[in-house]
């Protein structure tokens, strides 16, 4: 079976006065049907401009090489017009700041039920029938009441719910969520990451989870993509995480996520700065500059290989064998 | 919303009594008042000063309670402008204050109206036009026209109007008043100026609300430019306009007075005008406080309507983070 999403050879560049911005530089990623991944990565490392080049939904100043195929699709040779019939109803999207990415001034049965709407799904009195279920299943009590108040009147996890159960209303196969917790208090966060992975697994939809959170991504990804500078360091099962991984930014992060039980020593951090994109990129290795085990190789920039099936990465010390990290 | 409409009362009613207490001070500071009265002989003077008749000064100084304190003075002034007892005035005397309003200020009201509701329209229009068709000739094309109408004063503009209309092609009429169309040059002169610098203004809301994440959230839904503009951006950008709408109608009331003189229309602003040249200090309190009361009463309208466009501001009378 073909995957749900297939993007390969993915490149994203903007174009401003001053310079090009080279956001993604040929990413591959694959997702199943009923599987979730996560992106992973520190802000700025394009896993935004990815999730949007997949909506088609990038500023003006963006071009974008590549493919980006929805069930066999590429969705980027589609005219306007038909990639407007797949948002909202094929793939939907949850965004990072519920509070902005909802119209103040509209109520929030309003603005859930135009995916149904716009995809001339149902009538407005049906589809708020259908959204007063899905306000219940996201867990926000009175929902027919709820129905009729305005984004203001819900607190931050209460609306990234809502958001949550907007996206879901056209009972899309593929959800995006990019960054949907971050904004929110930890115990919240925890709460709609469960809703969230529980709502994938019963719909069995494909989730793309992007979190700079590597613990997160852990829980609710099958598969974690690592993005550092607008390329995938490595792609490695969630389950293999900690035994397997090989990149030394990947290990960088793992080292950094605190401990609960462990001695509360102060947390190793990778040193540096995140590296500039724009303008240009070095020639090789786009870690390098921050990396603890760089060696003459790194100079040129390594090739992404596969270790294993769900395993690859992009790093020279993985050419000579995994044990050498 | 309710608390709201109470609130917004409360605070004009304030602003009524500022005006008026402003109003009362201004005039009677006002060198060559008759409102200077000592018991002796403050009115006799103020009076041969103004060559006011002797027998209508003292029905002056009765009027105006002359001969008591100020405080006295000001509480008949209010109380006579809020029951509508607007007395005589100097040039006038046969003919109560009153009477010369009603005949002369529906007109300038009708004016003022007329100005504000095409004015509004025709800027909405424009901004949402030029704000889709961003940085295209449309949109440079519309906001040239519009700085035009913004740079050229109101009474050029007038005179234009008049030779094109009235004198070249001969289509509309351009002097006194007798029908609906006597309006349209009028209410055309005044428009213009306020709509050059009100559709940019539009524009440049509509465009910031297009550029918002809850417009991004309705193309992630499947919606396209019409739903993000009509269903969504509109009505947030009629939020910051609506602020300007209030101080622009200020001058647009002001505008009339000017405008009437120019086409000679038999309206409150020929009243206002003249009295101001004549020191016709009754009746320019009157009109004062009647032009403050009709732009209270327009900013009203205007808060009512910001509420009805803004939830938060009916349900809970503010925006956070404004
Ligand atoms: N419209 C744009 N124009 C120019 N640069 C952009 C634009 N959008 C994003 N970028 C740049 O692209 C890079 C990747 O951004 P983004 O995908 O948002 O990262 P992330 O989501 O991982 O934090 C950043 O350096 C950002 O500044
Ligand atoms: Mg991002």
């Amino acid at each position: 079976m073909a995957p749900l999403l297939e993007i390969s050879n993915l490149s994203v560049r903007f174009h401003s006065d001053k310079a090009e911005v080279f956001a993604v530089n040929g990413l591959d990623l694959s997702l199943d049907t009923g599987k979730a991944i996560a992106i992973v990565g520190e802000s700025g490392s394009g896993k935004s401009t990815v999730m949007m080049a997949v909506m088609r939904l990038l500023q003006s100043n963006a071009s974008i090489t590549g493919q980006v195929k929805l069930d066999g699709t590429d969705v980027l040779q589609l005219p306007e017009k038909a990639m407007r019939r797949l948002r909202g109803k094929e793939m939907a999207m949850v965004f990072q700041n519920a509070g902005s990415s909802m119209n103040p001034t509209k109520t929030i049965g309003d603005q859930m039920i135009e995916p149904m709407l716009f995809h001339h799904m149902a009538s407005a009195r049906d589809a708020r029938q259908v959204a007063v279920k899905l306000l219940h299943q996201v867990g926000i009590p009175d929902p027919e009441e709820r129905l009729n108040n305005y984004p203001f009147e819900f607190s931050g996890g209460q609306l990234q719910r809502v958001m949550i159960a907007m996206a879901l209303i056209a009972d899309p196969k593929l959800l995006i969520a990019d960054e949907p917790t971050t904004a929110l208090d930890v115990t919240v966060q925890a709460e709609v990451l469960i809703l969230l992975k529980k709502l994938q697994r019963e719909r069995g939809m494909g989730l793309v989870f992007v979190t700079h959170d590597l613990a997160v991504a852990a829980q609710v990804a099958d598969d974690i993509y690592v993005m550092y500078g607008g390329f995938v360091m490595e792609r490695i099962a969630a389950s293999e995480l900690t035994t397997h991984l090989v990149h030394p930014y990947l290990r960088g992060l793992v080292q950094s996520i605190p401990k609960i039980d462990g001695p509360r020593t102060e947390l190793p951090y990778i040193p540096g700065q995140p590296i500039s994109i724009t303008g240009g990129l070095p020639d090789g290795c786009v870690f390098a500059s921050r990396c603890d085990k760089r060696f003459v190789k790194c100079h040129e920039r390594p090739r992404h290989i596969s270790i294993s099936q769900q395993h690859s990465v992009s790093c020279w010390l993985a050419e000579g064998g995994v044990e050498q990290a | 919303m309710f608390m709201y409409i109470i609130k917004r009362l409360f605070y004009m009613a304030l602003a009524f009594l500022l005006v008026s207490i402003v109003t009362f001070g201004l005039m009677k500071a006002a060198p060559g008042t008759f409102l200077i009265n000592t018991q002796m002989l403050g009115g006799v003077q103020a009076a041969t000063d103004l060559n006011i008749p002797p027998q209508l000064m003292n029905s002056f100084i009765k009027e105006f309670h002359l001969n008591s304190p100020w405080y006295v003075q000001y509480w008949f002034y209010l109380k006579g402008f809020v029951t509508l007892h607007f007395g005589y005035s100097i040039e006038y005397p046969s003919l109560p204050t009153m009477s010369l309003i009603k005949r002369t200020f529906p007109l300038t009201l009708g004016l003022a109206f007329s100005a504000t509701v095409v004015g509004t329209i025709v800027s909405i229009v424009l901004g949402v036009i030029a704000a889709v068709k961003e940085h295209t000739w449309v949109d440079s094309t519309t906001m040239f026209i519009a700085t035009l109408g913004t740079a050229i004063p109101s009474y050029v503009t007038a005179i234009v109007l008049m030779l094109v209309f009235g004198v070249w092609w001969r289509i509309l009429p351009i002097l006194g008043f007798q029908g609906i169309q006597h309006y349209i040059l009028p209410v055309a002169a005044l428009v213009i100026p306020v709509v050059g610098s009100m559709s940019r203004y539009m524009r440049n809301s509509l465009i910031e609300s297009l550029h918002s994440d809850y417009i991004v959230s309705v193309y992630a839904k499947g919606g396209g430019m019409r739903q993000a503009v009509f269903g969504h951006a509109l009505r947030n950008s009629l939020l910051p306009l609506i602020t300007v709408v209030g101080p622009q109608l200020a001058g647009l009331l002001m505008g009339t007075v000017i405008i009437e003189n120019l086409f000679g229309l038999p309206g409150m602003g020929q009243v206002f005008a003249n009295a101001a040249q004549q020191k016709d200090y009754p009746l320019i309190m009157v009109s004062t406080l009647l032009y403050a009361v009709v732009i209270m009463v327009m900013n009203l309208l205007v808060d009512l309507t910001y509420g009805g466009l803004d939830p938060r501001i009916r349900k809970i009378g503010y925006v956070q983070g404004r």
